[in-house]
């Protein structure tokens, strides 16, 4: 873009005459559009930093602070009356007026692109503009020399998080047969604070639990829904109820990410599950079925399933 | 960005916040000690950061010996040293008749300060009338530092140049060749052709060619240019020069404006002036040899002599750029000041400061050392030191001013010397940083004809 330098000193010998008519200590004010906001974790959004400049300025430089734990900035859109500058503290928050300074209420100075990413992934930050008046690479020059006065009103962000992880559950068939890999994963935009997996085991709630306990490491579990009845085989009886109450309150049998199970399908309705050292080596079920639970630190859930 | 977490952590609970930058400074003025019945400075003469000063008032602090006579504080918020200010008003504020601030009670320790009892510590007044006057201040006032003394009258308007808040660029121009020696007559901006430039205030501006007989050869001396301050009653005051062989030269000033009524600048604000080292380089370099400065190291360089000239404060900067010396391999070496477009400057190399007394005698013996080392290395053959073909604002020396100047000076905007994107083109106050200061001088450069 080439200037023809006669148009240039209208302007400036216009907005010379404007600013020299006006206080050089005219206040010029400093906002956000939105003032304030509600935004989804993990989510972008942009805001405008506005002046009313009520006499000519050629340029402007800012600082800019916000929460960095809840917000980050992902770039810095200029204006459209403004070139971008150089800020030496590295805000990217300096533009230029060329050839003609500019005024008016509303002036968009930088349009602010966000992302709700930080690690505090909820809550509010504050968007707070600024000028360090001993900075001359900052504030709001005037044409003949001076800088004027400014007001800020602070911005708001509020962050919250209404979305569920993103859950998936597989149960993968790997040599020898029957086994099968458990496989479970969650993400989420905040950050996953509970994941579990649970091979399904149906009811026996009232259920007879018989015990048969024998010396050995492995541990067994048979339910059996047309006799009511469970039977426990282990070396304590006592950890034997407790097993069982865990997968009475689970619904299941915790299973770990990765973990190999060997998956028997039959037509017969009776469960028999398998331990070794306490972890579920085997099953034998009509119905084989893997449950993933993931919940994120704002008690949004996500459950998905996998089955044979 | 800077120290976000201590301003969200001082407005925690809040979400709308109102602040004001203005001056920074507010009553009471502490930098009077209690005088009379005054407790603080009546008024206070304040040098922004950007230089700009204002005269603020406290209006709970009436005369101090409750009749009409006034404390008046200095602060130094800019970043150069303030010798001195020319104050005036339309009443007798020089017209003191013994009721300083040092012939009250109480009074400040160390009583008194000069020989009128008005002065503070430090402070000697100049009066050219019983209205307007010079305050000086012994070794200065630092930046951050400040400074009182005492001034007759109550409830005053106090002027000091520049206060209204206008600063106006204009270039020296037309001033040729340094030959035939004498007074020049350049064009002084939208003040035309003259061969010197009165201000309201009686400060006086002028650019001469001289030279003289080198007594110890008998030969005539390279004459040079001199761009001399005149201050009100005063004696002509060397502001810049140029000390270099064939030097190629620029010079602007600024002023508070146009009287309408006079035609004249209200006063003079600051002054520059640039001579480059164009041609073959001067080794030793006049310049920064004045100064005590080995550049030996850093020979063969191609040397910017810079002074900017403060009339506010009477602070006389002087600096001296080292280039790298025609960079472009195989291009033809640019040898004198009119080689059209081209410029014969690389990289920076570096930036020396010779030092900043106030004007006075210690730059006048500055100026006086220089003129001997040019004349030392000069020969019958040197050509004459001319006019820059290339104007201030042409900042990418194009023989154009146009948008691409704004582009050359947008790349260097927020530099600093030392950083790779510095370019001393863009520093037209050289303040040593390319900052709005120059922006703003840059457009008003820009547009004039």
């Amino acid at each position: 873009m080439k200037i023809d330098r006669a148009t240039l000193l209208v302007g400036l010998v216009l907005t010379a005459l404007a600013a020299s008519a006006a206080s050089a200590q005219t206040t010029v004010n400093v906002h956000f559009n939105p003032q304030s906001s509600t935004i989804s974790a993990g989510s972008s959004f942009t805001v405008q930093l506005l002046a009313d400049l009520p006499t000519p300025v050629v340029g402007w430089g800012l600082d800019l602070a916000y929460d960095t734990s809840l917000l980050s900035l992902q770039s810095v859109e200029m204006g459209p009356q403004w070139f971008a500058a150089t800020a030496a503290d590295g805000d990217g928050l300096a533009g230029l007026a060329f050839p003609a300074p500019v005024s008016g209420q509303s002036t968009i100075l930088p349009i602010l692109h966000f992302r709700a990413n930080g690690t505090a992934c909820t809550g509010t930050s504050s968007l707070v503009a600024s000028f360090t008046p001993s900075d001359l690479r900052e504030g709001f020059p005037l044409p003949l020399g001076d800088f004027a006065d400014a007001s800020f009103m602070n911005g708001m962000v509020t962050v919250t998080d209404s979305l569920a992880p993103a859950v998936s559950a597989a149960l993968t068939a790997v040599a020898p047969v029957p086994s099968y890999r458990v496989s479970f994963n969650a993400t989420d935009n905040c950050s996953v604070s509970a994941l579990s997996g649970i091979m399904n085991v149906a009811s026996f709630s009232g259920f007879r639990v018989d015990f048969a306990l024998g010396a050995g490491k492995t541990s067994s579990i048979e339910i059996d829904p047309k006799k009511q009845r469970v039977s426990l085989k282990g070396a304590s009886e006592t950890e034997m109820r407790s097993r069982l109450a865990q997968i009475a309150a689970a619904g299941g049998v915790s299973v770990a990410n990765g973990q190999v199970l060997a998956l028997t399908q039959a037509t017969d309705p009776v469960v028999k599950l398998t331990f070794q050292n306490g972890q579920l080596t085997a099953m034998q079920a009509s119905q084989l079925g893997l449950t993933v639970k993931a919940s994120d630190s704002s008690g949004n859930v996500a459950v998905a399933t996998s089955s044979l | 960005m800077k120290n976000w977490r201590r301003i969200l952590q001082g407005i925690a609970g809040l979400w709308l916040v109102v602040t004001t930058a203005a001056v920074g400074q507010s009553p009471p003025f502490t930098q009077c000690p209690p005088v009379g019945v005054d407790s603080s400075c009546a008024k206070l003469i304040v040098f922004k950061p950007n230089g700009k000063p204002v005269v603020l008032t406290d209006p709970s602090q009436g005369p101090y010996d409750q009749i009409e006579d006034t404390l008046i504080g200095v602060q130094n918020n800019s970043n150069q040293t303030v010798f001195s200010i020319s104050l005036s008003s339309d009443t007798d504020i020089f017209g003191f008749d013994g009721d300083g601030l040092c012939d009250v009670s109480p009074h400040p320790a160390g009583c008194s300060f000069g020989p009128t009892g008005y002065e503070g510590p430090g402070v000697s007044f100049a009066a050219q009338s019983a209205l307007a006057g010079t305050v000086t201040f012994a070794n200065g006032i630092a930046p951050g530092d400040h400074a009182y003394f005492s001034l007759e009258e109550a409830n005053f308007t106090l002027n000091l140049c520049g206060d209204n808040g206008t600063k106006i660029p204009e270039s020296i121009t037309n001033f040729g060749t340094c030959g035939p020696e004498g007074v020049k007559t350049p064009t002084w901006g939208s003040f035309g052709v003259s061969t010197e430039l009165v201000s309201d205030l009686g400060e006086k501006l002028e650019l001469r060619c001289e030279g003289g007989i080198n007594p110890n050869t008998g030969l005539p001396f390279l004459p040079s240019f001199h761009l001399y301050y005149t201050p009100p009653g005063g004696t002509p005051l060397r502001i810049g020069t140029c000390p270099f062989k064939a030097g190629c030269n620029n010079g602007w000033f600024s002023h508070a404006g146009k009287n309408p009524a006079t035609g004249k600048p209200r006063c003079f604000i600051e002054t520059y002036w640039r001579s480059r080292d164009y041609g073959t380089n001067d080794v030793p370099n006049p310049w920064t040899k004045a100064a005590g400065v080995d550049t030996t190291a850093h020979e063969p360089v191609l040397d910017w002599a810079v002074t900017t000239y403060n009339a506010v404060t009477n602070n006389l900067a002087k600096l001296d750029y080292e280039f790298q010396y025609n960079p472009a391999s195989g291009a033809p070496p640019v040898t004198t000041c009119s080689s059209g477009g081209l410029r014969p400057e690389g990289a920076l190399v570096r930036t020396l400061d010779l030092g900043d007394p106030p004007l006075g005698p210690d730059t006048e013996a500055f100026f006086d050392r220089v003129f001997a080392n040019l004349q030392a290395i000069a020969t019958p053959n040197d050509g004459p030191m001319v006019e820059a073909p290339i104007a201030t604002a042409d900042i990418n020396s194009d023989g154009a001013r146009d948008s691409g100047d704004f582009a050359t000076f947008r790349a260097a905007f927020g530099s600093c010397a030392g950083s790779a994107s510095f370019n001393p083109v863009a520093d037209i106050d050289g303040d040593g940083c390319v900052t709005f200061l120059d922006y703003q001088l840059f457009l008003q450069l820009f547009s004039q004809p």
